[in-house]
């Protein structure tokens, strides 16, 4: 392995005297030393499996309590963290993470995971005990399975593995809407099917449903299954769903049928035509 | 007498077959039930070397180091996922003792060819739907005569979670 240039002016003291140890050519110059190099070293790296990963809790006048189960794929061990942070997604699904306590329905002040880290050897496993105390109201947050920082030198990597919470508590209404579907022919055979869910509900929602193409006459030609899909109340989110479908000229139109879990299934249509 | 009792012994034979077809043959039944459960995995491989400017040009405006290495980021999943990547500021070492300096993690970013996402923020560097799949994660880092001698490293996180 090759290190970072030699750390630059790193003071130290010496028999009363005041060194400098490995001042690099760069610092010299006046240059940022060290902007670092390193060469691509082989170690035996963890390999980190979670299960579940999408949790729906239901603590109300009563707690409720999870287990997640940590797995380390890889050939090395794995010194892991578990900690507990907020989040939002937005329209595409794109997450925001934030400090634990402060997403506008953090879980804070009721969910707690225990441990907060442990070493796992390689094929080894680790639960994680994962409780919400009794209260009111809708909240989410996520549990963080999260490696030690892997390398040297200038940028080092930490794999994580994010785990959903979300807490609906019995009453708290399922429901939602599809608002808009858009569909286009791309490359090949392939129909682009964009569709907005809006969740109208209470409750933080996994979408699942199929997305089918019909002709006018109300024939399926081509259906193709998709989900889950995270949708937080009060938000719309976006579907990017593909169907292979190989149509001859004319009009057809795309139908997601989106099963939400609530009391209904959520549909809608966007017209689709073939040149 | 003994022709009864041949008779007997013929009928109660005949009846215990017969009443044997009638029950059948002995079966049980059980309900089979799986549960699978959603899972996601990460990995990652390899590491960025970014090169050491060795030219005052090499802080000319607008200059960037590229890393001349790749990370290789393996994802698994049975439910469609997204990786997010996210960095904080650098932490500087100065080569003057006692100087400060901020490098923003704005000036660094990622990219696997087709998205890039610079580092001051959370962005979705990796969408797959569900499967296994491999990315090949480039880096690069804006510098320029404004940043200050020293040492700088900043710690680059892979989120993977359910869409």
């Amino acid at each position: 392995m090759t290190g970072s240039l030699p750390t630059a002016a790193a003071p130290g003291h010496s028999g009363g005297r005041t060194v400098f140890r490995g001042l690099s050519a760069a610092a010299v110059l006046g240059l940022p030393a060290a902007l670092t190099a390193q060469a691509p070293q082989r170690q035996l790296r963890p390999e980190i499996a979670v299960t579940p990963v999408i949790v729906h809790l239901a603590a109300g006048a009563q707690e409720a309590a999870t287990a997640i189960v940590v797995r380390n794929a890889g050939a090395g061990p794995g010194q892991l963290r578990f900690y507990l942070g907020d989040y939002e997604q937005d329209v595409n699904g794109d997450f925001r993470f934030l400090p634990f306590g402060q997403g506008a329905h953090s879980c804070g002040g009721r969910l707690t995971a225990f441990p907060d880290g442990a070493v796992v050897r390689a094929g080894e496993r680790q639960q994680i005990q994962v409780r919400l105390a009794a209260g009111a109201g809708v909240c989410w947050g996520m549990l963080f399975v999260e490696t030690a920082p892997q390398g040297r030198g200038m940028l080092r990597v930490v794999e994580r593995v994010g785990v959903k919470i979300m807490n609906a508590p019995p009453g708290a209404s399922a429901g939602g809407e599809v608002t808009t579907v858009t569909a286009s022919r791309a490359r090949g055979d392939t129909i682009k099917v964009r569709a907005l869910f809006r969740n109208t509900g209470e409750a933080p929602l996994d979408l699942r449903g199929r997305i089918e193409i019909r002709d006018y006459g109300g024939r399926i030609l081509a259906q193709s299954e998709f989900g889950p899909f995270g949708s937080l109340p009060g938000r719309d989110r976006v579907m990017n769903l593909d169907v292979v479908a190989r149509l001859p000229r004319g009009d057809y139109v795309a139908v997601p049928i989106i099963d939400f879990g609530g009391e209904y299934l959520a549909g809608g249509q966007g017209t689709l035509r073939v040149r | 007498m003994k022709r009864i009792l041949i008779l007997v012994v013929a009928w109660l034979a005949l009846s215990a077959v017969a009443a044997s077809a009638q029950i059948g043959t002995p079966t049980a039944q059980a309900n089979l039930s799986l549960t699978i459960p959603t899972m996601l995995d990460i990995a990652a491989s390899g590491s960025w070397t970014i090169p050491t400017p060795t030219l005052v040009s090499d802080l000319d405006p607008g200059s960037t180091l590229t890393s001349t290495s790749d990370v290789t980021i393996t994802t698994k999943g049975n439910v469609n996922y997204k990786v997010t990547v996210t960095a904080p500021d650098f932490t500087f070492t100065p080569a003057v003792v006692g100087d400060t300096y901020t490098k923003l993690a704005s000036t660094a970013a990622v990219t696997n060819g087709a998205t890039t996402v610079v580092l001051n923020a959370a962005g979705s560097i990796i969408t797959h739907n569900r499967g296994a799949n491999s990315d090949n994660i480039g880096a690069n880092v804006a510098v320029s005569m404004a940043d200050h001698p020293g040492d700088y490293t900043t710690t680059v996180t892979f989120t993977i979670a359910a869409q």
